[in-house]
């Protein structure tokens, strides 16, 4: 049986009063349990879309569905869902009048009509924030704030769990530690984490979803795109680089460079491999030594894509 | 507060409990009122009463106070000696001056400025500190965030100056020897002020994108309701003055918050 999809963005664009473009005709779609990421750079509308299943933006186009529920058309079903929704906002301000333990309750008291809610001292408990409940929460080192708006998020036991950019800002040791708490809460619960940093994607996330500029560029699990990238040659010979590059731009190559070798785009190893190989070696006369195939790593994919 | 939902309620909670952790918001709350709504009609209506008492006859007009003798010429004061003389007979000017020229501007001004100085600390101070954001990943609406935050400010507004209105009221009925008709009015002027300053800080938050603009366009924004004040004190007589400037100022608050929600929309806030 297939699974239920429970964050749907369909052909959504949200152009701002100042005619910015946060997002362009963006769809994808996140199924139940599914550990899925919003890969981008800064300004390609990771944010923009967290904004939109909050609540707080509206799209000028398309819709989007979060547990089947449409956030701009059915207000009311959607201020009960929401409670079923965990999110963690971006670098968020601290409160210099209130503590940890008193915004875990009031977080709590706002989930009350859950069945699953669980007690701040639990939530406290979990996040190893007992020490500093009676802490004001911009007294809070970065990695406690950091902590205390995931446990606030925890509270209702949520199915579906929104991080926007978690560990943004933070020095790599406690990013590192956050991440681990990160890796506890996303198990058995659908997420969507938004990211820049492809390694920490890697690593927590098993579906990605490339943005750029608004739109999304890449969409499936990590082996999914790598396989959708063009696929490359590594080609070595005696003559050297130049002669080699010089030989395929007449054959109406794209290559470049790459410690010693040329690394060549060609649309399909199998079929255009041997063909290069024959034209190198008969017709341009060239001896090639080394000649294999190259998938390129994702970095260098999402590097290339970002220009 | 059985008006606001039951998140807005648990917000609301939050709201007056930061208003009165915080000692700017406490400070506004009481010295703006206090002057206007308490030390500066006690001063004028005991001192005015005395002045009569010890100084008998009665003093020529618009003595003891301050007020240029061709202002008797001007828009509004003629309409002022003329209603003193047929509504309070026997009044001195200088009372009819304070009782229904100054008291209607001091009670705007004080219903007025003291919500909007503490909401906008609460509106804008939220987004500027970001921690609006925390707010916002909770499970409620921007709109139920925004109404707790009003009421919050409107409650604490009323419950500084409702009190202080009320030695005033006991003041202007045994000193100033006012009927009940005009203490009910001038109540009324107190909420539809309140009402106003509703719609003046949310046009505020709306707009404004920090704190700095929201002082200096709120200049603007408040102008509006002082001008009709001033309006209403020169064109309406006696004491349905009071009446009508409450029920449009009411009117102009209720306006202001459609308006704002119908095209300025919360994103503003929230972006």
């Amino acid at each position: 049986m297939d699974k239920l999809i429970q964050i749907h963005f369909k052909a959504v664009t949200k152009r701002f009063p100042d005619t910015t473009l946060g997002l362009q005709e963006a769809s994808w779609a996140i199924e139940e349990g599914a550990r899925a990421c919003l890969l981008g750079r800064r300004g390609s509308g990771k944010t923009t879309a967290v904004r939109i299943l909050e609540g707080s933006l509206e799209p000028t186009g398309g819709s989007v569905l979060l547990l089947g529920v449409n956030i701009a058309q059915e207000p009311r079903r959607y201020r009960s869902i929401r409670k079923r929704v965990g999110i963690v906002p971006q670098n968020p301000g601290m409160y210099s009048d209130r503590t940890a333990g008193e915004y875990l309750a009031l977080a709590c008291s706002l989930y009350s009509d859950r069945d699953r809610v669980i007690t701040p001292d639990e939530a406290e408990e979990m996040l190893g924030l007992s020490e500093y409940r009676h802490t004001r929460m911009d007294y809070l080192s970065t990695n406690y704030q950091r902590r205390l708006a995931l446990a606030a998020a925890l509270v209702a036991d949520p199915e579906v769990l929104i991080l926007d950019e978690p560990t943004a800002g933070m020095e790599p040791l406690p990013a590192h530690d956050l991440r681990n708490y990160l890796e506890l809460a996303m198990r058995n619960r659908t997420t969507l984490l938004c990211t820049a940093n492809q390694e920490e994607a890697q690593r927590l996330c098993n579906y990605v979803i490339r943005l750029h500029g608004g739109r999304v560029e890449a969409e499936g699990t990590w082996d999914q795109i790598r396989e959708g990238s063009l696929p490359r040659l590594r080609v070595a010979a005696r003559e050297g680089v130049d002669r080699l590059l010089a030989e395929l731009q007449k054959f109406g190559f794209n290559a470049e460079a790459d410690q010693g070798s040329v690394l060549v785009e060609v649309p399909n190893v199998r079929n255009d491999g041997p063909e290069l190989l024959r034209k190198l070696l008969n017709e341009a006369k060239v001896d090639v030594y080394e000649c294999a195939p190259v998938r390129p790593s994702l970095e260098g994919m999402f590097v290339e894509a970002g220009r | 507060m059985s008006l606001l939902g039951s998140d807005t309620r648990l917000l609301w909670d939050k709201e007056v409990q930061q208003l009165t952790r915080s000692p700017y918001a406490m400070l506004t709350s009481f010295v703006v009122p206090g002057a206007l709504v308490v030390i500066g009609p006690v001063f004028a209506v005991v001192t005015e009463h005395f002045k009569r008492e010890y100084y008998a006859p009665a003093p020529p007009h618009y003595a003891g106070v301050a007020v240029p003798p061709q202002a008797g010429n001007l828009l509004g004061f003629s309409s002022i000696h003329r209603t003193v003389a047929e509504v309070t007979a026997g009044r001195s000017d200088a009372e009819g001056y304070f009782l229904y020229i100054l008291l209607p501007v001091l009670f705007v001004l004080a219903a007025l400025l003291t919500p909007v100085l503490t909401a906008l600390h609460s509106l804008i101070g939220e987004r500027e500190r970001r921690s609006l954001e925390l707010l916002m990943a909770l499970p409620v609406l921007v709109n139920d965030i925004v109404t707790a935050k009003l009421a919050a400010n409107v409650s604490m507004a009323l419950a500084t100056i409702l009190p202080m209105f009320g030695v005033d009221a006991i003041l202007l009925m045994n000193v100033a020897h006012v009927g009940w008709t005009f203490v009910g009015w001038a109540a009324v002027l107190l909420v539809g002020s309140v009402a106003a300053s509703v719609g003046a800080s949310l046009l505020l938050a709306l707009t404004a994108r920090d704190l700095r603009t929201a002082m200096s366009s709120g200049s603007l924004i408040i102008a509006v309701p002082l001008s009709l004040t001033g309006l209403c004190v020169a064109l309406i007589p006696g004491v349905e003055r009071f009446a009508v400037l409450g029920l449009l100022l009411f009117a102009l608050g209720i306006g202001a918050v459609y308006g704002g929600l119908r095209w300025l929309t919360y994103e503003r806030y929230t972006t």
